[in-house]
């Protein structure tokens, strides 16, 4: 206990660092002036603004990536309310009700209490992540090649639960994603794979490109065509702020069930922000006296899967941090920026830097304290932003796609390959495809792949071994359950319409 | 779902995946194999593209068997606009430097929305390259050329 509190104040020491401070508070700032953008949800907003954080010290790059985190994240819930536009999956049901709210009038309600009820969520958060990775580092130092490769097919089977539509189609994008994994050199025989011979694809093709590419190029054209077709967005009217005491008591439970939910939720490899707050709206639902205002405005519809979704964002930290293993795409952006400033992440880091670890923990809990005390005061400035015509943010925009790209490894190949990868989303997407589990796969199919090949060579070539080894045995009978849940067809029925509730 | 057709869009991507799988196989075996116990650099794409010439002809085969909405085709305006002012800031990057790159992209992308005349434009490009240089070239000192070089 000791331990817990003087390792929670190394973490604190280090992110109050002025510098450090300094960085979250510009990160949260430019996280949520592009988070607001319609369209661009977290995963792309990072991808944009990584090449910023690459000139700082490692601690401030990583807790200027946690600040535009949240800041995205709150940007994102601000649109979905505000224009019921969620930039990605996660804030999806928050625009349920968050937009019923906002078309009563009552949008800064629901603006304050997603960003109260983040906070709380956030803390709670927090502070299981510090209480449990300490003991679940020693766990992880036991696992093997067998148990990460286990893991990992766990992690992306549960991001094909997950996806919207076709199981099938997800799955082939899991492929699509492990298959563009295999471009550039093989580390163990430096053999260069699928490269056509082009210099800029030996080091592999970067992830923040395809992120770039897949999440803010196709965004960004399917928005002006959208835009073309239907004319522009309307606006709801922020008037007051402040709850009303009602609205406080009715969220207050729907606070605590979404951190309980969201946190338990946010460990399990896949799932994560996207999966505790539709678990969360379906909980409040439940237990709600009046389950008819769902949809209608109900406060609690709004408190729970916000509350829910930033307590799985902060313990999706977890399995990063303790395994090196990315749960989600917003992970595998950060597993990126840490390797690039030469973090391998996984159970060494608590040992080796834990100014690091315990940093990165405390400013994820500081990153959520400056969203209440400086962006939600400054939401008139994001409505203002929002109201700005679109033709004069998307050039800007695409330019700084361009010149994050570009300078992610100074190769213009990234800048084409962007291009690339913008048009193939809008194609996917058109097909019914989704990117999320294609990244997940891209980052995964490296280390799936060194992790199969040292797990063969050490069981001499016995497939059985992630079968006889306990942890792994563990794992994919997990999974196993998880996959034959989802076929069972009256849970399959219900997987449907959770996702269709948010296009009626 | 009356106006659906028989060969509908999950025909064609699950044909398109099975051929990206089998143009993967074909690449694949050029590489060195090895075994289970030794995997050479060819045995995992090998794995993950057969799995995805199975998966393609799944989904095709099963988009056969059902009717689908006819595919809309998108609106060429944005989709053309954005990739070409892209493909102008890779080519112009490294041979004209980052103004005349990032003047094109922008002048270029405007067009996707008709909105601005060529007037406005050529105004917002400048505010928007100016401030774009002065954050990235000047600030953060990302590797750029600025101008192009004639030497």
């Amino acid at each position: 206990m000791i331990d817990f509190f003087s390792d929670l104040w190394l973490g604190l020491s280090v992110a109050f660092l002025p510098a450090n401070l300094l960085a979250c508070f510009i990160g949260a700032l430019l996280g949520t002036l592009i988070g607001v953008l319609p369209g661009l949800g977290p995963t792309a907003t990072i991808a944009m603004l990584l090449p910023i954080t690459f000139g700082l010290p490692v601690e401030s790059s990583i807790i200027m990536l946690a600040g535009i985190y949240y800041g995205a994240s709150y940007g994102g819930s601000t649109t979905a309310i505000l224009v019921n536009l969620p930039g990605e999956a996660s804030s999806v049901v928050t625009a349920i009700d968050g937009y019923a709210m906002a078309r009563q009038g009552q949008a800064g309600a629901a603006l304050s209490i997603a960003a109260i009820g983040s906070f709380i969520a956030g803390t709670f958060g927090t502070l299981i992540v510090a209480a449990m990775s300490p003991s679940l580092t020693k766990v992880a130092v036991s696992f093997g090649p067998a148990e990460y490769f286990s893991m990992m097919v766990l992690g992306l089977l549960m991001s094909v639960i997950l996806s919207h539509g076709s199981v099938l189609k997800s799955v082939a994008m899991i492929f699509v994603g492990l298959a563009l994994g295999i471009v550039g050199t093989d580390i163990n025989t430096g053999v260069t794979r699928l490269t056509f011979g082009v210099s800029g694809l030996m080091d592999g093709i970067g992830f923040v490109t395809v992120a770039m590419g897949l999440f803010g190029v196709t965004e960004l054209i399917r928005n002006l065509e959208e835009r073309q077709r239907d004319g522009d967005v309307e606006l709801a009217k922020v008037s007051t702020l402040i709850p009303t005491r009602e609205q406080l008591k009715a969220s207050a439970g729907a606070v605590c069930r979404g951190s309980l939910l969201g946190s338990f939720l946010g460990v399990l490899p896949g799932a994560g922000p996207t999966l505790a707050s539709f678990a969360a709206y379906a909980l409040e639902k439940k237990v709600s006296s009046k389950p008819q205002m769902f949809g209608k405005g109900a406060i609690a519809g709004v408190a729970g899967p916000e509350s829910a979704n930033n307590a799985a964002a902060q313990t999706s930290f977890i399995p990063l941090l303790t395994l090196g293993l990315p749960t989600n795409s917003v992970m595998a952006l950060l597993i990126g920026a840490l390797i690039v400033q030469g973090v391998q992440p996984g159970p060494m880091v608590i040992k080796n830097q834990p100014e690091l670890f315990w940093g990165l923990i405390a400013s994820m809990w500081v990153g959520n304290l400056m969203l209440v005390i400086i962006n939600l005061p400054l939401i008139g400035i994001w409505i203002r932003l929002l109201k700005m015509p679109y033709h004069f943010m998307y050039p800007v925009i695409l330019l700084l796609c361009a010149v994050g790209a570009f300078s992610l490894g100074n190769n213009d190949v990234d800048v084409l390959l962007i291009a690339c990868f913008g048009v193939f989303g809008y194609f996917l997407m058109r097909a019914g495809f989704e990117p999320a589990p294609l990244i997940l796969g891209f980052v995964l199919g490296p280390m799936m792949e060194e992790n199969l090949r040292r797990a063969m060579t050490m069981s001499f070539g016995d497939p059985t071994t992630f079968f006889t080894r306990p942890i792994s045995l563990g794992i994919l009978l997990f999974t196993a359950a998880a996959v034959i849940l989802m076929a069972l067809p009256s849970l399959r029925s219900k997987r449907q319409d959770v996702f269709s509730e948010e296009e009626s | 779902m009356s106006s659906g057709q028989r060969i509908g869009i999950d025909v064609w991507s699950g044909l398109l995946l099975a051929i990206f799988g089998a143009a993967g196989v074909w690449l694949a075996l050029d590489l060195r194999l090895g075994t289970a116990i030794n995997m050479g650099p060819g045995y995992f794409p090998l794995l993950v593209f057969s799995c995805l010439i199975l998966l393609g002809i799944i989904i095709a085969v099963r988009g056969l068997q059902t009717v689908q909405e006819p595919f809309g085709w998108p609106l060429w305006r944005p989709i053309l606009f954005i990739t070409s002012a892209l493909l102008a800031f890779w080519l112009l990057v490294e041979p004209a430097g980052f103004v005349v790159a990032s003047s094109s992209l922008m002048l270029i992308s405007i067009r996707a929305q008709r909105r601005l005349t060529w007037f406005q434009s050529i105004i917002f490009t400048a505010i928007a390259v100016l401030f774009t240089t002065l954050l990235f070239v000047t600030a953060l000192k990302l590797p750029f050329a600025l101008w192009p070089s004639f030497s």
